[in-house]
């Protein structure tokens, strides 16, 4: 009682929406949830008047774990005022900002980033940030088994220079994973298969949430590996 | 008229699919949470009234046909 209470108070200093989808005929915003970076259900992001994320709130949905996320908000209009005033390490922190919430694609954070000079350390940074965001980008344009297998490709080139999502828990890290176990067993690489399950059951393989995930990788695996020592073309 | 029994159902279940959505949302949008909590379920809604107070959105994102 007290929690609904203390959150009642909390909300008078927003505006509450609760978004549904619903998958009924004529649904004004169906795909809100994918465009504001929500993969799943519940999510809870701020938005500003226009829509715009400013943060996706990933911890405790308690009115202590809202308020911090709120007042990271409060630092990113900060950083925009700051980076308006001309302060140059604003600017960069601001862009980097932008980009992590997805503000901005990649041509566009690309053509910001000429604008600006940037240490080595800075760049690398940046570089990390439009790696993830093409991520991002690529996992959110699957809609078929054939978008799939394409970002599985891309993803299986990340891979092979140790580039991968930096969150093991985000959603972007896990499809990142799945697509390149699609992509090895569409292409028959067994060794790119084990690769992928393998540090997705590193980093997830306590998690129960997973488990029937796993237990069919390994099975796919075993298919694969059995289906390459066939391979006649090796004898 | 052996496959009748087995079309019937598939005719009343696909329709009671197509109901059923509408249903859980009504359900849905009856819970006293959402109902006595101030929420607004309009997107176009929540930036207008946004615009007008100068107040951050906080967006919470569920769904109804799952139930």
């Amino acid at each position: 009682m007290k929690d609904a209470e203390n959150f009642q108070k909390w909300a008078k200093s927003v505006v509450l929406f609760s978004h549904i989808t619903s998958r009924v005929d004529g649904e004004k915003y169906p795909n809100l949830l994918s465009e504001k970076g929500g993969r799943g259900f519940p999510y809870c992001v701020f938005l500003d008047e226009e829509g715009n994320v400013l943060a996706k709130h990933e911890g405790p949905r308690t009115v202590e774990g809202f308020t911090k996320t709120a007042n990271s908000v409060k630092s990113f209009l900060e950083l925009k005022e700051k980076a308006a005033s001309g302060d140059e390490g604003a600017k960069f922190d601001y862009l980097l900002a932008r980009i992590e919430l997805g503000h901005l694609s990649a041509d566009d954070a690309k053509k910001e980033c000429d604008g600006l000079k940037l240490t080595k350390v800075q760049s690398a940074k940046i570089e990390k940030a439009l790696t993830n965001l093409m991520i991002s980008d690529t996992i959110k344009g699957v809609r078929s088994k054939e978008a799939a297998v394409a970002a599985g490709k891309k993803f299986a080139s990340l891979l092979a220079e140790e580039v991968t999502p930096a969150d093991p828990n985000s959603n972007e890290w896990l499809s990142f994973m799945a697509y390149t176990m699609l992509y090895a067993e569409e292409t028959g690489d067994p060794g790119l298969f084990e690769d992928a399950y393998g540090r997705f059951k590193e980093k997830h393989g306590q998690n129960r949430r997973y488990a029937k995930f796993l237990e069919k990788a390994e099975k796919r695996l075993e298919d694969l590996k059995g289906s390459d020592e066939d391979d006649p073309n090796d004898k | 008229m052996k496959l009748f029994g087995p079309l019937l159902v598939l005719v009343l279940s696909s329709t009671a699919w197509a109901q059923s959505n509408e249903e859980k949302l009504a359900k849905k949008l009856k819970e006293p949470w959402l109902v006595e909590g101030g929420w607004v379920t309009d997107y176009d809604k929540a930036r207008e009234e946004a615009k007008k107070s100068g107040k951050l959105i906080f967006a919470y994102f569920s769904r109804s046909y799952a139930y």
